[in-house]
């Protein structure tokens, strides 16, 4: 009896695990195949309904082809995504801990308040900072630099809350032991904080990263020069048509994130144990 | 210098960075967006921009989606998330390479996934070829409350995963003990969630709660994706009401509109902080 | 504690207070008015401001800095959100042209537009407009204040084949028939008549398209907001408009017929057994520029011209050609007023309209009356043609036209596409033009998608 319901659970478990898998391989078999295969695959017109077709008819490479070599702006925008993007993660996760360490384990007065209007101020949807973001970079004379996006990049409420609620969990006894050897707040939060939240700080740089790579409205509005114009702008700009181009793309412009992922899979898994695993 | 004056500089300090770019990027920008939705053109008019936007029909239509949206979608979120994670971790082990699938989602790009989406739920998509080959009539996701529904079922699916690994994360860190004699006392399986788990992981809930309500709010790029900036009356979210206003380069309506948005963000803020204050109380 | 939340007050202030700063101190003298601009629409209007900008420099009152200058853009999408952005933050260019593609309905709204009336009264600069076109000059007021100035106009024209007609007029109902009447209305519904008949073959246009947005125009309200898409005769006149486009689908794809399109146009024009050509900016006045002569009796024989395409028999619409806006936020209100009159005078009217130049907007009227009459008599009095033949324009065909022209009362904001067309139910016409949708859901998403446009 036991055995079925665990046969049950495992069956579950991969029907579980396919359908949030499932879009990933779908893109990758459409980066496969080739260009007419997919048109007619979205071409809805025919009044005949669509399977799923998960084995192609051909298997071409024509669309990485395309991108790597065809069309090579891809790759030059690839270079402006990368220098868009690392300050920024870096930034942001560099701020983000600073600020929440002081969240979570000082006391001061306001604290809570002012964590209110942080998370309020920074969950504010994109448009309604965007016009007022325009006449302050203006005046600080910072706009057509990749100053213009890292900078605003750089504050994030995701960060701050995702790495109050790590540190959160690291007992006080441990930060009072240190204060007590006489180590200043900073030693405090370089030798005990930081090594315990290596699950939180990976998994902020990973989401933190794609939300960057994705940027499409700053880079647009702050740069004049076109030259400056990361990756994310060249993939919506490809328009509808191209499907093959969208889907090589688009596993190229999972890569990184992926990489990413891989590197810090195992602490990504459990951001708030890691003092356990210790 | 007593203790709690140093705890407060070494505060200020380590807020500063963070502070200053909130300050420049945030604070001013939201002064100036405050004062703009005061005006019109050039001559001030008070208030009237927002006593206009109420009885604009966009406006409201795009209100009343949006609150549906978020009462609907974020307990969903929670709720399935939390089943999942209860799921997990009934396995004594488990390979890792389960419980990193469900991140998958937020690492592909939007615009690839769109066409994916396109391929299920047009309507010549995979499951209305389904459903009519069931016999049953067949459903225009892209043209009725249905909508709605799709775009709750992406955002769930979207963030789910990460969800799933901090309730994880949080199961996991109740005690073995808590369980095991609440099993002596004869509290069955239901029970032992209920009275045991959910409470030990309140602050993880509220938590998940703010995620939820951070990505909710960028819901908007699948919607813009799927629909364009004119999506039917269903899923016309107050997003697209605010893009259109940003296109259509009013933005006196776009920054009370804004303005009205963040007062609705605080109101649910402040309802969760509430609540969680007083969680810290009992504790 | 206290101490330490001034301090933060005190920052806030200084750091805004820096921030706006820079704003106040800019020394404006020198600066030219601006115009945004993509590199493909430049050559559009290019012409104007270079006639403008000479005349700044011969001028000695004005100079360089009066001159206009063109930021340039790649393309549509970039010089939108730019323009948009920096207008909003108070900044954007001087002046923008109704020729660009911009939400102009919307932008009224939202107060981005300078009352002209009340720039002109502020700068003390006076514009007699009895000596304008004044029908024509109001259709860009807007509840009572002009922010839409236009310059040049165009009356609505379709020309048409007596012999095709012929053929069509036995085979449709008698109420329906056309008489040969030049200067007779043609309205939409009268298009699923003409059709009938229809080879692909005999059209060589390629304007449906235009059709469609125009259908689109005369089908609503901008001012009041209101949409009129509901309707039975709404949905007849599409489906004859859709019908057209797939002829023009299939000239499009035959190659035999688009080499006789590009290679002789005219003479295509004058034997091709139906048009809707002068529908569109290309009229009459403009084929008189080339050799257009050569053909003109085969014309004169064989065509009719009628007014149209309108939503009802008794409309006299035209269009705008060309019309400026003012941007509020400009603080060059005396150059722009200068800019103005001059583009309303005789002189600059003359110029731009003046057909021996390649001007783009070479065909359409003035609104200066004098102009206008010149222009008239100008495109009457006899022609060069080549060897020595000299054609004089005074012709029914001609005074036809010249009737239709003088009876516009009104001119719509646009002709074909504009910002509300390509970006708001651009990809829903694409899909209903090519089956994707069908009429019932084409209406049903056109009506929502602008009725959310004109409200929001």
């Amino acid at each position: 009896m036991k055995k079925v319901k665990t046969v049950f659970k495992y069956i579950f478990l991969i029907i579980l695990t396919l359908l949030f898998l499932f879009p990933l391989i779908y893109m990758l078999i459409g980066s496969l195949m080739p260009n007419e295969e997919i048109v007619s695959m979205l071409d809805f017109s025919k009044e005949t309904y669509k399977s799923i077709k998960l084995i192609p008819d051909a298997f071409t490479l024509d669309q990485f082809y395309q991108v790597f070599f065809r069309r090579a702006q891809y790759l030059l925008k690839f270079w402006n995504s990368v220098i868009i993007t690392f300050p920024t993660v870096i930034g942001q996760v560099v701020v983000s801990s600073l600020a929440a360490f002081a969240f979570a384990k000082l006391r001061f007065p306001f604290r809570d308040k002012l964590f209110f209007v942080y998370i309020v101020l920074l969950i504010l949807p994109l448009q309604v900072t965007l016009v007022p973001n325009y006449i302050v970079l203006d005046n600080l004379k910072l706009l057509n630099s990749f100053l213009s996006v890292i900078l605003p990049g750089t504050f994030s409420a995701f960060g701050i809350c995702l790495l109050r609620q790590c540190i959160k969990y690291i007992p006080d006894a441990s930060i009072e032991a240190a204060r007590i050897d006489g180590a200043s707040y900073f030693r405090i939060f370089t030798g005990i904080i930081l090594p315990q939240i290596r699950g939180g700080l990976i998994t902020l740089t990973l989401l933190c990263f794609i939300d960057s790579w994705n940027a499409v409205e700053q880079p647009l509005i702050y740069f004049s020069d076109r030259s400056m114009y990361p990756l994310s702008i060249g993939l919506a700009d490809i328009g509808n048509s191209d499907y093959g181009i969208i889907f090589a793309c688009g596993v190229m412009f999972m890569i990184p994130p992926l990489l990413i992922y891989l590197y810090g899979e195992r602490d990504i898994e459990s951001p708030f144990t890691t003092s356990d695993k210790l | 210098m007593t203790r709690k004056r140093r705890e407060c500089i070494a505060a200020a300090l380590f807020l500063i960075p963070s502070f200053a770019g909130i300050l420049v990027f945030y604070i001013i920008p939201y002064i100036i967006c405050f004062v703009q939705s005061l005006f019109i053109g050039d001559s001030f008019v008070g208030f009237s921009n927002y006593i206009s936007l109420f009885s604009n029909y966009t406006f409201t239509l795009a209100l009343k989606n949006t609150v549906i949206f978020t009462v609907t979608a974020i307990p969903l979120l929670m709720v399935v998330s939390f089943l999942i994670a209860l799921f997990l971790n009934s396995f004594k082990r488990l390979n890792s390479f389960f419980r990193s699938a469900f991140l998958i989602p937020v690492v592909i790009p939007v615009a690839s996934l769109i066409v994916v989406w396109q391929v299920f739920f047009e309507d010549y998509g995979a499951i209305n070829g389904f459903i009519t080959s069931l016999g049953l009539p067949k459903i225009e996701f892209f043209d009725s409350w249905f909508s709605m529904l799709m775009i709750i079922f992406i955002y769930v699916w979207k963030h789910c995963g990460f969800c799933v690994i901090l309730f994880t994360a949080g199961l996991a860190n109740i005690p073995e003990a808590y369980i095991e004699s609440a099993r002596l006392d004869g509290a069955g399986p239901l029970k032992i969630v209920t009275r045991i788990k959910i409470p030990n992981i309140t602050p993880t809930i509220f938590f998940v709660f703010l995620m939820a309500m951070i990505y909710s709010f960028k819901i908007y790029r699948e919607v813009f994706a799927l629909f364009g900036d004119y999506p039917n009356e269903h899923v016309y979210f107050l997003q697209n009401f605010v893009n259109n206003n940003y296109y259509n380069l009013n933005y006196p309506r776009l920054s009370a509109a804004s303005i009205i948005l963040s007062v609705f963000i605080v109101a649910v803020l402040f309802v969760f902080f509430m609540l969680e204050r007083k969680r810290n109380y009992l504790e | 504690m206290k101490r330490i939340l001034s301090a933060i007050i005190i920052l806030t202030i200084l750091l805004t207070a820096a921030v706006f700063g820079g704003c106040s101190k800019e020394d404006l003298s020198d600066k030219q008015l601006t115009v945004y601009c993509t590199k493909d629409g430049k050559t559009e209007y290019e012409q104007l401001f270079k006639y403008y900008n000479n005349y700044c420099t011969a001028n000695a009152d004005f100079g360089r800095q009066y001159q206009i200058s063109f930021v340039e853009f790649e393309n549509e999408e970039e010089l939108y959100k730019k323009m948009t952005t920096e207008t909003m933050a108070g900044g954007g260019p001087d002046i923008f042209l109704t020729a660009q593609y911009l939400p102009f309905e919307k932008m009224i709204g939202a107060g981005a537009f300078m009352d002209i009336d009340e720039l002109l009264e502020r700068e003390n600069c006076k514009i007699d407009f009895s000596k304008l076109n004044e029908k024509v000059m109001d259709s860009g007021v807007w509840n009572g204040k002009r922010y839409i100035l236009p310059i040049v106009y165009s009356p609505r024209v379709m020309i048409t084949d007596r012999a095709y007609l012929n053929g069509l007029n036995m085979t449709i109902p008698e109420e329906r028939r056309f008489p040969y009447k030049n200067g007779y209305t043609v309205t939409y519904s009268d298009l699923k008549y003409m059709l009938k008949y229809a080879k692909s073959s005999q059209l060589f246009s390629y304007n449906s398209m235009q059709l469609m947005y125009n259908l689109l125009y005369d089908n609503m309200d901008m001012k009041e907001k209101k949409v009129y898409f509901d309707t039975d005769k709404f949905k007849e006149n599409l489906e004859t408009i859709k019908k057209l486009y797939k002829y023009e689908v299939k000239i499009e794809e035959n190659t035999e017929d688009q080499k006789d399109f590009f290679g002789d146009y005219y003479s295509l024009f004058a034997y091709a057994q139906y048009s809707f050509e002068n529908f569109m900016r290309n009229n009459l006045c403009g084929y008189t520029k080339n050799n257009f002569e050569y053909y003109s009796e085969k014309i004169e024989k064989s065509k009719v011209l009628y007014k149209g395409i309108s939503r009802e028999r008794n409309d006299n619409r035209g269009y705008i050609d060309l019309g400026i806006a003012v941007n509020k936020n400009t603080k060059q209100g005396k150059k722009i007023c200068e800019f103005i009159k001059f583009s309303l005078s005789n002189l600059g009217q003359s110029h731009m309209t003046s057909k021996y130049n390649s001007f783009a907007f070479g065909d359409s009227f003035p609104v200066n009356k004098e102009t206008f009459e010149k222009r008239l008599r100008n495109a009457k009095e006899f022609e060069f043609v080549g060897g020595d033949v000299f054609k004089n324009h005074n012709s029914e065909l001609f005074n036809t036209y010249e009737k239709i022209v003088r009876s516009v009362d009104d001119c719509s904001l646009y002709n074909g596409s504009s910002y509300y067309t390509t970006s708001i139910v651009g990809d829903l016409i694409e899909q209903y033009m090519s089956d994707k949708l069908p009429q019932n859901k084409f209406i049903r998403q056109l009506s929502s998608a602008t009725k959310f446009y004109l409200e929001e």
